[in-house]
């Protein structure tokens, strides 16, 4: 398509401005941002749960985008490798927390505290099942594979299609679909295994 | 009968369309309907824990904003190596009480310094960096000391001089004392004098 200097560009598609931004058309590579900004921010969100260090990682994820821009070749599509930028960037962002939670524990442990249960001292205010349910899922959640963790970030919570993830990913939608299996399982092994011990309680 | 795949699970899971069939193969299937009941449990549980996105007012993301910010980082790095390629060359900047001198020891020079003449020159630059330190150190000890000894004579003049005017202050208070002492005591002798003419 031929679009005059100075012509809107709000309707070109994504490769369109992908090709105009890497000649150095600034307005171009702005329409990819606002087009993308808010849709990268909640899928950051849901992985980071801050708003502060969300936003942050935005401009990070973008920038890096911006660097690159020239090198995409436009084998995949703009979106796939956007949102691939973005979910490596948290899977680092986790990780690099993984290790300084560690840490600190390691700390804790040789300054002679116990962190083994958090959840001692059996409370009895109401709520607590739930938030004792809801610690248990999070730690599921926690101890998924990065991989599986991104699938259910992207399947369940962004509601992205499995060929969307798919071509995130470049792997096919069975592979996909394998993850997001396997990911249910842990999460609702971990719930039912919890509905049982109370159960067993009762 | 035949079991149902992951896939298959999954999509029913999701809610994805699939074939009647798969319906009553769970049906049928107590370990596929054990199966799919645990699926959806995780997914009611990945739900239950969903990060909601506040509203968030977006920070403007630009490509003029980018283009500065690269620009400015390409700009420290082409310093940095310039600096580093400079030094490489013999690049020696010193600085001492007559002035900044700038030097290339190596530039200009015809033939290529042996391996270990670069070591030695290395060394020579490496004992020249430690005297220029302790040189620096010992000037900073010496200016911390005469500020300090500045600032003793500055009080010492300061005390002399209060001292001194205090003293005086004592002189003149003990004149004046001095003074009406002498006036009593010569006013008791006229009192005696005239008591000893009246008797």
């Amino acid at each position: 398509m031929v679009v005059e200097k100075g012509a809107p560009m709000e309707h070109l598609l994504d490769a369109e401005l992908v090709k105009k931004a890497q000649k150095g058309e600034g307005r171009a590579f702005n329409i990819l941002v606002e087009r993308y900004q808010l849709k990268v921010t909640r899928l950051v969100y849901r992985y980071v749960n801050n708003t502060d260090v969300a936003l942050d990682l935005v401009q990070d994820i973008f920038l890096k985008i911006f660097k690159n821009l020239v090198n995409f070749k436009g084998e995949s599509k703009f979106s796939s490798w956007l949102f691939r930028v973005a979910v490596n960037d948290c899977i680092d962002h986790l990780r690099q927390i993984k290790v300084r939670k560690e840490q600190s524990l390691d700390q804790f442990r040789e300054s002679g505290f116990d962190v083994g249960d958090q959840s001692a001292d059996g409370e009895i205010a109401a709520g607590v099942e739930t938030r004792e349910q809801r610690r248990l899922i999070h730690q599921a959640m926690e101890r998924l594979p990065d991989n599986q963790r991104a699938v259910v970030v992207m399947k369940i919570y962004q509601e992205m299609t499995f060929e969307e993830i798919a071509a995130v990913f470049e792997e096919p939608v069975s592979t996909i679909k394998s993850r997001l299996y396997k990911a249910l399982n842990a999460l609702g092994g971990a719930l039912r295994q919890k509905q049982f011990i109370e159960r067993e309680k009762l | 009968m035949k079991r149902l795949t992951e896939e298959q699970l999954i999509d029913m899971a999701m809610g994805e369309p699939h074939p009647q069939e798969w319906d009553q193969r769970i049906a049928d299937n107590p370990e596929d309907r054990e199966r799919l009941a645990v699926l959806r449990a995780g997914l009611q549980a990945a739900r239950e824990i969903e990060p909601k996105p506040p509203l968030m007012s977006v920070p403007p993301i630009t490509y003029e904003r980018f283009r500065r910010r690269t620009l400015l980082t390409r700009l420290s790095w082409a310093a940095a190596a310039a600096m580093l390629a400079l030094s490489l060359l013999g690049l020696r900047v010193e600085v001492n009480d007559r002035g900044v001198a700038v030097q290339f020891s190596l530039l200009g020079s015809d033939s290529k310094p042996s391996s270990e003449e670069r070591i030695a020159l290395l060394e020579q630059r490496l004992l020249e960096a430690i005297e220029l330190k302790s040189a620096l150190t010992q000037s900073q000890i010496d200016a911390r000391l005469n500020a300090f000894y500045n600032e003793r004579d500055r009080d010492l003049n300061a005390f002399s001089q209060a001292l001194e005017v205090k003293m005086n202050d004592l002189d003149l208070n003990n004149a004046r004392y001095l003074s009406v002492v002498n006036d009593n005591v010569a006013k008791l002798e006229r009192e005696r004098e005239l008591r000893g003419k009246l008797q």
